[in-house]
C-alpha cells in the first residue's frame, strides 16, 4: 500500500524514484535540541535515515534515543532544529502531523486501549475514516491485514485480553494500514522472546525490501549488530558517531556508548551464586494463588512459589504474564480470590500491605512514581513514608538528616532533601526508591522490573548491593523481570511465569537457557 | 381511568423524559473522561434559557407551537455550545476538572437567575402569551417516543460508530490516544456538543413542558438528580433509560406519602435520599462487562507533553 | 493555512506570576471585573456606582470580621479535606448539622435542665458540650459520603451536594415539628436559647465572640501542626498526591480518607454550633433559603484560593468575606438600578464561579508554561 505523498510534483514515476533513491534521505534530522527541566535531553542531534535501510539508534538508558524518536513522531516539540521528510520540512507539533507524513511510532508498550476491541483500536488511528463511519466497515480490513502479517487475530477480541506479542501485531497492522514509510521501533524487541523476535526481524527486513525506512531503537548492542545496516550511537543527548556495517565492532560500540565508565570493575564483582540452604523454612510461600486483574480476568492461576532466606528467586516471563499482579499480591496491594500467602510461616492472605510491610518486606517497582513515591512531595516526606522513628509525631529535622545520609550513601543527585521527587531525573528517582527500600527491608524484597529506567552501571551496582544484602543479612528476594539475561545473572532459583501460571522452577546452575525460553512463550 | 392517565402523563412521563435525556447527555460527556460537575448549574441555566427564548420567540412569531419548538432547539444549541467550552477548557489545559466543574456550576446558577429575570422583564413589557407545550396525550406520546429514539441514537453513536469509539478511547487514556494522532480536544468538543444538546433539551422540556412556566431557582438540584440516574445506569444509555423509570416513579410517588401522614420535609428530601440510595445500591452490583466499566481517565487532567 | 496550537510545558524557572499572592489577587480582580461585565452585558449597570460600592465595602472592615472568622474556620475544614483529595463541598450541610447538635444540647438534652442558671462553670460545660456535639454531628454527616466513597468508589461530590439539601430538610423538619417554639409570634421557628448558653460578646467589637476567635486560631494552628508534624498529616498528603504509594507502604487508604472526612466535618460542624450559640440563637424555618448565609459554599472559594497552603487561608478569607458582603451591599445601594430578581445571590454565584475559573486557569502558570505556536 503506497500512500499519497501530497504535494510532490511529478506524479507516480517521480514518487517511486524518491522512495528508492538513496541519495535523498527519507528522514533528515538536523540540529535538534530538546530541553527538559534540568536536563538537556537532546543536544543538536543530526541524523539521516534512508529508504530501504534498517538504522539502529543505540545508547544506554537516558542517552536521549527515545526522546529523539518522540520528537520525530511529534509527541515532543523540539526547542531547536529541523526535520525533513523526503526533502520537505516537517514541523510536527502533534503526532497527527507525523502520521500524515508517513511516520509511525511503535513504542515499547503498545499504544492500545485495553477496553476496546482490535477493530475499534485500528479504526481509532485510521484518519481517512470520519467520525460517522461505522465500526463494521473496517472489520474486513483488519482480518485481511492480520493475514498479511501472518498472525490471525479475532477482530472482535478485547485488546486487554491479548498477549503482548498479539498486541504488537495489532500495532504493526495499524502501521501498515496507515501507509507508513518511516517506522520508528522503540525497544519493542526487548520483551519479545527469541523466536518471536526473529519473526519480527523478518518482518522488518520485508519492510526494508519494500523501500521503507526503519529506525530501530535499542540499548542492546548484539541486537543492533544483528539487524541494522547502520548504527548511530548516542550518549547523554548527543550523537557520538554513525557507523556503516563494515565498521561494526562490539568493543568499539561499547566504548562509544559508555565512554570510560569503568564497566569491567563492576561486572567482575559479586555475581556468583550463593549457597542455597535448602533445609531452612521458607520466608515467602504462595500456595495455589488465584487473583484477578482490574477487568476481572484471572491474572494469576494457581501460583505456587517459595523463597528461602539468603535466596533470590528470579521470576521471568514475557510482559503481561501476570508479573505486576504477582508483585502486588506479594506486597499486599492486591487481594487473592483463592489460595494462601505465608510470610515467615504466618498466614497473611488478604491481610493487606500493613502486615507485609510490618514484617520488613521492601518493594521496588518499574514505576516508582506510581507505586512508591509522590512526585509532589519532598524527598524527606517520601523517605518518612517508609522509614521513620515511629510514633504519631514526625521530627522533620531528624528525618531530613536521615534522608541526606541515605542520599549520600547511594549517590543520589538532588539539590536537597526538600526537593520534590518529580524534579529528579528518572534514574535518580529509581535509585532513591531502591535506596529507601534496601534500607527498609529486613526480611525480604520484592522487585518488579527494577532496572527498567537504570543505565547499565546503575543496574550492576544495584545487583551487587542486593547480593551483598542477601549474603550479609539473609534477605530473601523475589526478583521479577522480563529480561531473561538479567534473571540468569541475578537469581539462585528461576521460575518461569506464563499466562498467570508458574511453568517450572529450576536451579540456576543447571538450567539451560533454551528450556526457559520455551516455557516463556509456550 | 382518564384521570389516572392525565396524572401519569403530567407527572411521571414528564419526569422520566427529563431525567432520561439529561442522564444520557451526562453519560455521553463523562464517557469521554470529563467529570461533569457543572451539570446542575448548566441544567438550571438551560431551564431559564428555554423560558426567556420562548418569551422572545413568542413576541416574534405568532404561531405558538413554532415559537416553542424553536426555543427548544435554541436552548439545546446554547447548552451544547456552553458544554463545548467546558470540554475544551478541561482538555487543552492541565487543569483540575473538579474546579472547572464547580465554577461552571456556580456561574450557571448565577446566569440562570439573570437570564430568567430578563425573560420576566420582557414579559412584563410586552405581555406576550407563551404557548407551553400542553401536556396532551398526543404531545406526551410524541415526546416520549422521541426520547426513546434519542436514547437509541446515543447508544448507536457511542457503540457502533467511530465517534463513540473516539469518545470512549479518550475517556480511557487521552494521552495515549493523542499519541496515535487523535485530536483529543476535538473529540471532547464533539462529545460536549452532543451531550450538551441532550442536557439542554432536557432542561428546556423541564420548563416548557413539565413545569410550564418559570420561577426563581427553578431546576436547582434536578441536574444532580439526573446525574445520579446517569451514574446508577453505569453511563450506558439503555441502562440509564431503564434506571430512569424506577427513579422517576420513586420521585413522583414518594411525595404522595404525605397524605399518609409523612411530613412535607421528609417528602422534600425523598428524591435526594432516593438518588443516593440508588447510586450506592447499583454500584455494589458486579459489572463484568467492559461496556459498563467507569471511564478510566474520568476526572484526571490531561497533559500532553511529559518527560518519560 | 495558519495553524495555531497551544504548547504546554512544565515550568522550572520561577516567575512573578508563580507567587501565590499575585495569582490570588489577580484572579479575584479578574473575577470581579468579569462578573461585572456579565451583569453589565445582560442588564446594564453603571460601572462608577459598582466600583464605588466595592471600594466602600473594602474600607469598612469591622463589619467583615464576623464572616472572616467563620470563613477561616470553614475554609480550614475544607482545605484539609482538599489536601487528602476529599472534595468537601458538603460543609454547608455539616454546618447545619452543627447547629442542630448545639441547639439540641442547650435546649432539649437532659444537660440543659441540670445546667441552666447563672453558674459560670456549668454554662461553660454546657456550651462546650453543645459545640462538641455540633462537631460530632458534622463529622457524622461528612462520614457518610466518606464511607460511600471508600466502599463504592462513587465521587463524594454529588453525594455531598445532595446531602446538603437533606440537612436543610432535616433542620426544617425539627423546627416545624418536635422543636417548634412556643414564643415565636406565629412564626415557624424554635425558641431562643437561654442567655447563659450564648457565646461571649467581645466588648467594643460587638460582632465578635471570644469563643469564635479562639476556635479559629486553635483550628488553624492545629491543622497546620497535623499536616506538617504528624504521621496522619503525612498520610493525608500522600492520599492527596499518590494514594498507591500510601497503600504500598503499608497504610490503609480507606482509613485515611475516613479520617480526613471526619476531621473536616467536625470542624465544619463546630462552626455551625458556634454560629447558633453566638449569633442566631435559634433555628429558622426554610433554613436553605439563604438563612445560613451559604457560608459552607462560600468557604469552598476560600479553600480553593489557598489551595494546599494553610498560610493563605486567612488572606483568602479576608478577601472573600469583603467580596461577599459587597454582594449584599450592592443590592442595597443599587436597588433602583437593578431589575427585580437580579439579586446579590446571582451576583455572588457568578462572582464565585468566575473567580474560581480565573484562579484555576492562572494557577496553571505556576507549574506550566503556556505558549502559543503559530505556523503557516
Amino acid at each position: 500500500m503506497v500512500r499519497k505523498l501530497g504535494k510532490i510534483p511529478g506524479g507516480k514515476v517521480r514518487r517511486l524514484e524518491m522512495v528508492f533513491s538513496s541519495t535523498q534521505p527519507a528522514l533528515r534530522v538536523t540540529g535538534v535540541t530538546k530541553r527538559f527541566p534540568g536536563v538537556l535531553a537532546l543536544d543538536r542531534v543530526s541524523l539521516d535515515l534512508y529508504s530501504g535501510e534498517i538504522h539502529s539508534l543505540l545508547g544506554e538508558n537516558g542517552s536521549g534515543k527515545s526522546t529523539l524518536a518522540k520528537v520525530i513522531a511529534g509527541i515532543y516539540v523540539p526547542d531547536e532544529g529541523s526535520i525533513e521528510v523526503l526533502g520537505k520540512p516537517l514541523k510536527p507539533v502533534s503526532p497527527a502531523d507525523a502520521i500524515n507524513h508517513g511516520i509511525f511510532y511503535l513504542p515499547q508498550s503498545p499504544n492500545l486501549i485495553d477496553k476496546l476491541t482490535v477493530t475499534e483500536n485500528v479504526l481509532l488511528t485510521l484518519r481517512s475514516y470520519g467520525v460517522m463511519s461505522k465500526v463494521k466497515e473496517v472489520k474486513g480490513l483488519v482480518i485481511r491485514e492480520a493475514q498479511n502479517i501472518g498472525s490471525p487475530i479475532d477482530p472482535e477480541a478485547e485488546v486487554g485480553k491479548l498477549s503482548y506479542t498479539q498486541k504488537q501485531v495489532v500495532e504493526l497492522m495499524k502501521a501498515s494500514l496507515l501507509g507508513t514509510r518511516i517506522l520508528l521501533v522503540d525497544e519493542v524487541t526487548t520483551y519479545l522472546p527469541r523466536s518471536v523476535r526473529e519473526k519480527f526481524y523478518e518482518y522488518l527486513n520485508r519492510l526494508k525490501s519494500e523501500g521503507k525506512a526503519v529506525l530501530l531503537i535499542t540499548h542492546k548492542i548484539p541486537e543492533a549488530i544483528e539487524v541494522a545496516d547502520r548504527i548511530t550511537v548516542m550518549r547523554s543527548g548527543k550523537v557520538v558517531k554513525t557507523l556503516e556495517r563494515k565498521e561494526f565492532d562490539i568493543d568499539l560500540i561499547r566504548k562509544l556508548m559508555f565512554e570510560n565508565n569503568g564497566l569491567s570493575a563492576y561486572t567482575a564483582e559479586g555475581l556468583s551464586v550463593e549457597h542455597i540452604t535448602k533445609d531452612e523454612k521458607a520466608v515467602i510461600r504462595l500456595e495455589d494463588v488465584w487473583a484477578t486483574d482490574e477487568s476481572g480476568n484471572y491474572a494469576l492461576r494457581g501460583v505456587r512459589i517459595s523463597v528461602r532466606p539468603r535466596e533470590i528467586l528470579g521470576i521471568v516471563g514475557i510482559s503481561g504474564s501476570g508479573q505486576r499482579e504477582l508483585s502486588e499480591v506479594l506486597i499486599g496491594l492486591r487481594s487473592v480470590e483463592r489460595g494462601r500467602y505465608y510470610l515467615d510461616g504466618v498466614d497473611v492472605t488478604n491481610k493487606g500491605s500493613k502486615v507485609v510491610r510490618a514484617a520488613g518486606v521492601g518493594f521496588v517497582s518499574e514505576v516508582p512514581l506510581y507505586y512508591s513515591l509522590s512526585g509532589d512531595l519532598s524527598l524527606t516526606e517520601n523517605m518518612a513514608l517508609v522509614i521513620r522513628d515511629g510514633g504519631l509525631f514526625l521530627s522533620l529535622k531528624s528525618l531530613s538528616a536521615k534522608t541526606r545520609e541515605i542520599m549520600e550513601k547511594y549517590g543520589i543527585v538532588a539539590a536537597s532533601p526538600k526537593t520534590q521527587a518529580k524534579v529528579l531525573s528518572g534514574g535518580n528517582v529509581m535509585r532513591f526508591v531502591i535506596a529507601r527500600e534496601l534500607e527498609f527491608a529486613r526480611k525480604a524484597l520484592i522487585a518488579l522490573n527494577p532496572t527498567r529506567s537504570l543505565d547499565e552501571r546503575s543496574v550492576l551496582s544495584f545487583i551487587s548491593t542486593l547480593k551483598k544484602r542477601v549474603r550479609r543479612d539473609g534477605l530473601s528476594v523475589v526478583y521479577i523481570s522480563e529480561s531473561l539475561d538479567e534473571v540468569l545473572q541475578v537469581s539462585d532459583v528461576i521460575a518461569v511465569i506464563n499466562n498467570g501460571k508458574i511453568m517450572g522452577v529450576y536451579d540456576r546452575r543447571t538450567v539451560e537457557r533454551e528450556v526457559l525460553e520455551k516455557l516463556m512463550v509456550m | 381511568m382518564n384521570e389516572f392517565l392525565d396524572w401519569f402523563v403530567r407527572t411521571l412521563a414528564s419526569a422520566y423524559v427529563v431525567y432520561t435525556l439529561v442522564g444520557v447527555g451526562n453519560a455521553i460527556i463523562e464517557r469521554s473522561g470529563v467529570l461533569n460537575l457543572g451539570i446542575d448549574g448548566l441544567f438550571m441555566l438551560s431551564a431559564s434559557l428555554a423560558y426567556t427564548y420562548a418569551i422572545q420567540m413568542s413576541s416574534l412569531i405568532q404561531t405558538g407551537f413554532l415559537a416553542v419548538g424553536i426555543s427548544l432547539l435554541l436552548t439545546a444549541a446554547t447548552t451544547a455550545l456552553l458544554y463545548s467550552l467546558f470540554m475544551v477548557l478541561n482538555t487543552v489545559l492541565p487543569i483540575s476538572q473538579g474546579a472547572i466543574g464547580l465554577s461552571f456550576m456556580f456561574v450557571g446558577y448565577g446566569l440562570a437567575a439573570i437570564v430568567g429575570n430578563i425573560g420576566r422583564l420582557i414579559f412584563s413589557l410586552q405581555r406576550v402569551r407563551i404557548e407551553y407545550i400542553s401536556i396532551t396525550h398526543v404531545s406526551a406520546v410524541f415526546i416520549y417516543l422521541t426520547t426513546i429514539l434519542a436514547v437509541l441514537l446515543a447508544y448507536l453513536l457511542l457503540y457502533k460508530y467511530k465517534l463513540g469509539v473516539l469518545i470512549r478511547a479518550v475517556g480511557e487514556d487521552p494521552r495515549l490516544v493523542s499519541q496515535i494522532g487523535v485530536n483529543v480536544t476535538y473529540v471532547r468538543l464533539l462529545s460536549g456538543l452532543l451531550g450538551g444538546a441532550f442536557i439542554g433539551l432536557g432542561g428546556a422540556l423541564f420548563t416548557l413542558w413539565r413545569v410550564g412556566g418559570w420561577s426563581q431557582g427553578q431546576g436547582l438540584n434536578h441536574g444532580w438528580l439526573a446525574y445520579a440516574v446517569s451514574i446508577a445506569g453505569w453511563r450506558f444509555p439503555p441502562l440509564v433509560a431503564l434506571v430512569s423509570i424506577f427513579f422517576s416513579a420513586a420521585y413522583v410517588l414518594l411525595p404522595h406519602l404525605q397524605s399518609l401522614g409523612m411530613p412535607i420535609e421528609v417528602s422534600t428530601a425523598a428524591p435526594y435520599i432516593t438518588s443516593i440510595v440508588l447510586m450506592v445500591v447499583v454500584s455494589t452490583l458486579h459489572r463484568k462487562s467492559r461496556l459498563l466499566a467507569d471511564p478510566k481517565s474520568l476526572g484526571r487532567s490531561f497533559y500532553r507533553e511529559e518527560q518519560v | 493555512m495558519v495553524k495555531i496550537s497551544l504548547v504546554i510545558t512544565k515550568r522550572y524557572k520561577r516567575t512573578i506570576i508563580e507567587s501565590t499572592p499575585v495569582i490570588l489577587m489577580g484572579s479575584l480582580l479578574t473575577g470581579l471585573v468579569m462578573s461585572y461585565l456579565i451583569i453589565w452585558a445582560t442588564v446594564g449597570l453603571d460601572p462608577l456606582s459598582f466600583f464605588t460600592t466595592f471600594y466602600q465595602t473594602l474600607v469598612s472592615y469591622t463589619g467583615l470580621l464576623e464572616s472572616l472568622l467563620f470563613l477561616t474556620i470553614l475554609g480550614t475544614a475544607i482545605s484539609i479535606a482538599f489536601y487528602g483529595s476529599y472534595w468537601n463541598v458538603g460543609a454547608e450541610g455539616q454546618y447545619v448539622l452543627g447547629m442542630l447538635g448545639a441547639i439540641y444540647v442547650v435546649m432539649f438534652s437532659p444537660l440543659s435542665g441540670f445546667l441552666s442558671g447563672n453558674d459560670l462553670v456549668s454554662a461553660a460545660v454546657l456550651k462546650l458540650a453543645a459545640i462538641l456535639l455540633g462537631g460530632a454531628l458534622g463529622a457524622l454527616w461528612s462520614l457518610i459520603p466518606g464511607l460511600i466513597k471508600v466502599f463504592t468508589k462513587i465521587s463524594e461530590i454529588p453525594i455531598m451536594l445532595l446531602m446538603n439539601y437533606i440537612a436543610y430538610s432535616l433542620s426544617d423538619y425539627l423546627t416545624a415539628g418536635p422543636w417548634k417554639g412556643r414564643y415565636t409570634y406565629g412564626y415557624i421557628r424554635t425558641d431562643m436559647i437561654s442567655e447563659s448558653a450564648r457565646l461571649t460578646v467581645i466588648p467594643g467589637l460587638e460582632t465578635l465572640r471570644y469563643e469564635v476567635v479562639i476556635a479559629a486560631i486553635v483550628v488553624l494552628v492545629s491543622i497546620y501542626l497535623i499536616l506538617d508534624h504528624t504521621l496522619l498529616g503525612l498520610k493525608i498528603k500522600f492520599l492527596g498526591t499518590n494514594p498507591t504509594a500510601l497503600k504500598s507502604s503499608g497504610f490503609d487508604e480507606r482509613k485515611v480518607t475516613v479520617s480526613v472526612a471526619t476531621i473536616s466535618g467536625f470542624i465544619a460542624g463546630l462552626a455551625g454550633a458556634m454560629r447558633l450559640l453566638g449569633y442566631d440563637y435559634r433555628l429558622p424555618y426554610n433554613i436553605g433559603d439563604g438563612k445560613t448565609g451559604f457560608y459552607g459554599y462560600t468557604a469552598i472559594l476560600v479553600a480553593w484560593l489557598s489551595f494546599r497552603d494553610i498560610r493563605f487561608i486567612v488572606p483568602s478569607a479576608i478577601i472573600v468575606s469583603a467580596l461577599s458582603s459587597f454582594g449584599y451591599r450592592i443590592q442595597m445601594s443599587l436597588k433602583g438600578l437593578l431589575p427585580p430578581g437580579i439579586s446579590a445571590y446571582a451576583f455572588s454565584q457568578i462572582f464565585i464561579g468566575t473567580t474560581l475559573i480565573v484562579y484555576t486557569l492562572t494557577r496553571i502558570t505556576k507549574e506550566f508554561s503556556v505558549k502559543l505556536v503559530i505556523r503557516r
